[in-house]
This record gives structure tokens, sequence and C-alpha cells, in this order.
């Protein structure tokens, strides 16, 4: 007997007579027809078939059933009776994740023995395929299922499902992947390593993988109102950091040849990360309230559980953005254009900070959005428009100074706005 | 006599980013009590409660479940709690024997008692004869019974439920307050909020009065004082010196005499209500009436409303 009972329920709504009975006679019938157009042959073509079938099944049917296992709770109004029961986070978000999806696990199955049994590839290439479909399908589902935890705890009321999304995101992710991997001659660099694509791919995949169900687990256990602690969450940036940079080990970086450009993209990918985070995440000035009394209180245990992830990444953007300058400089270079970097970061933070610590809220993060394509785009286009060059709103190269200055006056305005809109309605 | 504290809270304070919804709430809950959380609209008593089954997190404060801090110890806090959100919802496709042995089982519930404890809990609340029947084929009432199977089905100590009887008809809400008393006498302590307090008098022990995020007031209601309870005496004609006449009893005190009226608080012993009676007459008051006064919940309420804007 199924000891989960998350997984145990999913069963019982997913897994009726008449589906067990109506998926392989629907399978039958497409794999039917890829026998009929492969000259009525079991030969790759069905393999490739099956295996098409198997990566819709997961990655876009699953996906979605990953990501609405989440959202239906709360659209349902069921989500509160599950984080007051016993479970522990792990079994409820594995019982959700792997619950949900059965019934596509199911069709997959079929699919995959097709694939095993009809591929002319070698043994262990084709082995090393079917892994890949399946590792494939679950990282898709379980970044979908990511994408609705990382939605319900920012907005708890909603009411159209924004599952179509989360799917598009986690299916095209998942297939990034698939794809490199599937490159099945091919071979890649990465830092000064040479791969097989389909290893690297497999073994890409399945690290995201692992990494992908802990962020879930850990979102399951924020839901069920218990401390998260930051580290894990660095330990992934750094991971990710020293994952991307690989691929840009060799490429110079013009027109600083000398310089690392793994570092550069250390801080590229550790900026993104802040970003991505600071709009993910919900910036419930209550929140930030109870951090700064943590923080005045030096509860430093406590104030670990209550950092944002996007604190922290900015936190690792700032060293490596520190350490790619001090390269700078060590090459006779002004670090200005990295410090220009940085403040212009900070100058985007207050931006969103300030719209978010509005009474109202509603769309806060869209007007960011919006006055940070008028920052970066709208300005600089005009600007050009007339020929001149200015700085003033993205760090330029040639006008390092200029670029520093603007973005500490932006930055210190930004911040003025942001502190006194929290002593207004906040302090 | 003396009663035990189940639930404590301690400055209790929860903040919406544009209004503090609950400030410096204060109270205990007596284990074995049923309390009615009542207020006006956006009084804070949902947030109340969902902070109290740890749903929530306040911005300050403490809420201790026998002395477990139910903020730092949520799923421990949990074990102990039932919840009934206002809103609550259904996994429509289950029979209600899945949905109840779900939650018993997500409660941790062996898995050999399992079975034992769903038809138990559907028993309290009466539906065990449906076990087969999908959710999405009850009605309301019946909905409401199986949410409320659903959250006591781990036999929690605490039972809160949020307007438990909204969109119910009378029938139904007049077996939900027996159940709420059958609950109560099977040792459970519950905490109840709701609008309509003419429902809540008929099961109530106490009463929590919260107005914009504040404690205005928490009484106990006379009628379940289980020594005491208040009584009307009404006189045919006036009576010279009638304070003086209860002045040498015992066990009863005097709450308010008019010209032909007293308000007093007597024993629930009935021999010792009929011993008063037969003593006041011996005394030769000219009673016309001896009468049990039941305390308005309704009338307590605007009062202490009008009490708090005065």
């Amino acid at each position: 007997m199924i000891s989960n009972p998350e997984f145990r329920r999913n069963i019982w709504i997913e897994m009726s007579i008449h589906r067990l009975i109506s998926m392989p006679l629907m399978l039958s019938i497409l794999l039917l027809l890829a026998y009929l157009t492969n000259g009525s042959e079991l030969n790759q073509g069905v393999a490739y078939g099956a295996q098409f079938v198997a990566l819709v099944l997961t990655m876009l049917w699953g996906a979605n059933m990953a990501s609405e296992a989440v959202l239906v709770e709360v659209r349902e109004h069921t989500w509160d009776s599950q984080r007051m029961s016993a479970m522990p986070a792990w079994s409820l978000m594995w019982g959700k994740l792997l619950g949900s999806t059965i019934y596509t696990w199911y069709g997959t199955f079929f699919c995959v023995l097709v694939y095993l049994f009809t591929s002319e590839l070698t043994a262990l290439m084709t082995i090393k395929s079917a892994v890949l479909i399946i590792a494939s399908g679950l990282l898709a589902q379980a970044l979908a299922m990511l994408l609705a935890l990382m939605f319900i705890r920012k907005e708890d009321k909603f009411v159209r499902s924004p599952s179509i999304l989360f799917v598009l995101f986690a299916a095209s992710t998942a297939w990034s992947f698939f794809s490199l991997a599937m490159h099945l001659e091919a071979t890649l660099k990465w830092y000064t390593l040479s791969f097989d694509s389909i290893n690297f791919g497999l073994i890409s995949i399945l690290l995201f993988l692992a990494w992908a169900w802990l962020a879930n687990y850990r979102l399951m256990r924020a839901e069920l109102q218990m401390n998260n602690y930051i580290w894990i969450w660095l330990s992934f940036v750094v991971f990710l950091m020293v994952y991307v940079a690989g691929f840009f080990y060799e490429i110079p970086w013009k027109p600083y040849v000398n310089l690392s450009s793994s570092l550069l993209v250390a801080f590229v990918v550790a900026t993104f990360s802040t970003y991505l985070m600071l709009f993910s995440e919900a910036k419930d000035p209550v929140n930030y309230k109870r951090l700064l009394a943590l923080l005045t209180e030096k509860h430093w245990h406590a104030l670990q559980g209550s950092l944002q992830c996007w604190m922290g990444a900015l936190a690792l953007a700032i060293l490596s953005g520190l350490i790619f300058s001090i390269e700078m400089m060590s090459e006779g270079m002004q670090p200005m254009l990295m410090i220009a970097f940085l403040l212009f970061i900070s100058r985007d933070i207050c931006i969103v900070l300030y719209l978010n610590f509005n009474t109202n809220r509603k769309r806060a993060d869209m007007t960011a959005v919006f006055y940070l394509f008028v920052l970066y785009v709208v300005f600089p286009a005009i600007f050009s428009s007339i020929d001149i060059s200015t700085g003033l709103f993205f760090p330029d190269d040639n006008k390092a100074w200029v670029s520093v200055g603007a973005a500490l006056a932006e930055c210190t305005f930004a911040f003025w706005l942001m502190r006194r809109r929290w002593l207004r309605y906040y302090s | 006599m003396s009663h035990s504290i189940l639930m404590r809270v301690e400055k209790l304070c929860f903040e919406y980013p544009s209004v503090r919804a609950l400030d410096n709430v204060c109270f205990e809950v007596e284990t074995n009590s049923i309390t009615a959380l009542v207020g006006p609209n956006g009084a804070g008593k949902s947030t109340l409660l969902r902070c109290l089954a740890a749903l929530d997190t306040p911005l300050s404060g403490k809420v201790y479940l026998d002395n477990i801090n139910v903020t730092e110890h949520a799923r421990e806090a949990h074990r102990n709690i039932g919840y009934l959100s206002d809103f609550f919802g259904l996994y429509e496709d289950l029979t209600v024997e899945q949905c109840i042995a779900y939650h018993a089982a997500a409660h941790g519930i062996k898995k050999h008692d399992i079975s034992i404890q769903t038809l138990r809990a559907a028993q309290r609340l009466d539906i065990s004869d449906r076990m087969q029947q999908k959710a999405k084929e009850l009605s309301r009432g019946l909905r409401q019974r199986l949410a409320i199977a659903q959250a006591i089905v781990h036999e929690p100590k605490l039972l809160l439920l949020d307007e438990p009887a909204s969109g119910l008809d009378p029938e139904a809400r007049h077996s939900l307050a027996i159940l709420f008393r059958e609950l109560r006498d099977q040792g459970m302590t519950l905490m109840v909020s709701s609008h309509i307090l003419t429902e809540l008098e008929e099961y109530s022990t106490h009463m929590l009065m919260l107005k914009a995020g504040k404690i205005i007031s928490q009484d106990t209601i006379g009628i379940h004082n289980e020594s005491m309870c208040d009584f009307r005496m009404v006189l045919a004609e006036n009576y010279t010196d009638l304070a003086s006449v209860f002045s040498n009893i015992d066990d009863v005190s005097v709450i308010q005499i008019d010209d032909k009226q007293v308000w007093l608080s007597c024993s629930t012993d009935v021999f010792k209500q009929h011993e008063l009676l037969r003593y006041l007459i011996d005394k030769g008051l000219p009673v016309a009436s001896f009468a049990e006064e039941k305390k308005d919940m309704h009338e307590t309420y605007l009062s202490k409303i009008q009490e708090k804007k005065s």
C-alpha cells in the first residue's frame, strides 16, 4: 500500500479504470500511425514517434498537471487544509509532483518501451536516450511546479491560472537541455574539459533536476511555515555561476582579452539571478519590517531565515563584481565600469522597492519594468538618435566617470524616494 | 472554580501593507470552552483565526497552545489544531470516505487506525450513511459537515471555525449548534467566528469581541457558568429596603436593584434556588416572577460597541 497520502489521493483522482484503458488505446493508435508512415517497419522513425509522444506527455501535459497540482489547491480553497496537515514537506512535494503526473507517466511508460524496442541506436545510446526522455520530463514538471509555488507565494489570490506560461517556460527549458544532449555525435567544451553532448546533457539535466526538486522542497517548507535559510539558494547561484562560466572560459572578452571571461559571466549570472528573484519574490513591506526588526535586535539566526533570495544573489553579484574589478586593476585598468554597473543595479532595486512600498501595490512590478525599460532603452535611444553617447542611464565604457557619477546620483535619488515612502507608511 | 488555559495570546500584532489588522491582541482560551469571536466586518476575526492556526505569521507577539509557541513551532501546533476557513474547499471527485481518510492519513494517523478514525469522524458529523457519495454531490449543509469531519479527524484539542454557518438554512444551523455542543462535551475546545449572534448564543460559553483589530471585551456568557447563573426577580409592588434582604444571604450577589426588580446571581443548583425563593417569600417579598436571565449576546455586543464609541 502506498504510504504517502498525497500520492494516494492523486492516484484516486487520476487512475480510474476508464483512464487506465483509454491511455494505451490512444497510444496504440498514435504509434500505429507512426508505424504506417514509416513504411510499416519498426525502425528508428517509430522510435522517434514514441519519443515525441513521450515528450509531449511529460513536458507539456505532465508539466501542466504539476503546475496545476499547486494552483488548483489555492483556487479551490483546499490549500490551507494541506498546509495544516502533518505531512512532511518532502512527502507533500513528491506526492504532489509524481502523483499529479502519474497518468502521464503511465502513458510515457508505454512510449519508452516502444522506443527501447524500436531504436536502432547502440544499446548504450538507446538507454541513455531513454533516461534523457524521462529526466527531461521530470525536469519540465519540477520547473512547472516550482514556478507555481513561487507564484502562490507572491499572489495568494488569482482568478486566471497562469499555468500555460509556466508550462511554456518549463518545457522550453527542459527542451533546450534535451536538444543539447541529442546532438549525439557532437562534443562540447566546458572549461578545459571535452564532453560528448549526450553525456554532458544528461549530467546537466540530472543536476538541474536535483536543484529543481530541492527548490520545490524548500518552497513547500516555506508554505508549511518552516524556516528556510539562504545558504542553499546561495549555493545554487554559485553553482549556476560556475556552470555557465564554463562555456565562456576560453572566449576572449574584447577589448580586455587578458581578463577572465568566466569571471564576467559569473557576475552576469549573479546579476541576472538578482533581477529574476527581485521580480519573482513578494516584496511585502511587512516582511521587510520584520526583517529590519530582526536586524536591529541582532537576531542573526532568524535573520538568515528571513532574507530574500534577491538579497543573497545581490551579495554574490557585488562580490563577483568586486573580484572582477580587482582583476581589472591588476591589469592596470580602471574598475569604474564595474562600479557603475553595481550602482545602476542598486538604483533599479530602489525603484522596484519604492513602487512596492506604495499602499496600492497592484502591478507595482509591471510599473517597475516599464520604468526600467524607459531608463535602459527609451532614454539611451533618444540620446543616440541625436548622436550623443552619455553613459547617463547605462554604463558607458568611454565615459566611465560620467557613468559612475550619474549612477551614484540616480541611485541616491531612488534610495531617497524609497526611504521617504518607507518612513511615510511603515516606520 | 479554576479553569485550565489551552491557548494564550500575548500582544499579537498583524499588519497588512496598508493597515494594522491586529493590534496588541491579548487573551486566553479556557480548555473545553466555546468562544464566540464577534466583531464588525473588517475587525480582524479571520486574520486572528489564521494567526492562531499558524497559517499566517504575525508581525509580533506570541501565541501559545498548551505551551507550544505556535508561530515558532507551527508544525507541532498543527497536530493539535483543526481549522475550517470561511471559504473552505473539498476534493470534489473523492468520496466522503476518501476525503476523510485522506485527511486522517495527512495528519499522521497510523495506517491501521485510519478506517476507524474515518468512521468515527463521519459518525460524529452524522454523515456515515453517505460514505460512498462524492463530495460534489453533497448539499451545502452536508459539505459543511464533511469539512468539519476533515478538520476534526485527528482529534485536535482546539477547533477554529471561521463563519461556519454562513449560507446554511436555519435547520442546518441549529444542527450545527448541537454538533458544537457535542464536540465540546467530548472534550474539544472551540473558537467560532460569526456575525450571527443568536446562533452563537446557542452554544458559546465565552465571547471575544474584536473591533478594528483590538479586543474590546472578553466575557463569559452567563448561562454556561457552571456554578452560578443570573436571575431576574420581579415584585408585585415596591418593597422598602430591598437591598438589606439580600445582604445576609450566602452564595447570592445582587447585580442591580430597581423599584420592583432585582437582578442577582445565584447558584445553578435548583434546590438552592428553591431555598432562596422560599426564604424571600417567607421574608414577605411580593415575588411575582423569578426567572433565569439569559445574557443577551446581541445586547451585550451592541452595548460594548457603543461603550467603545463613547
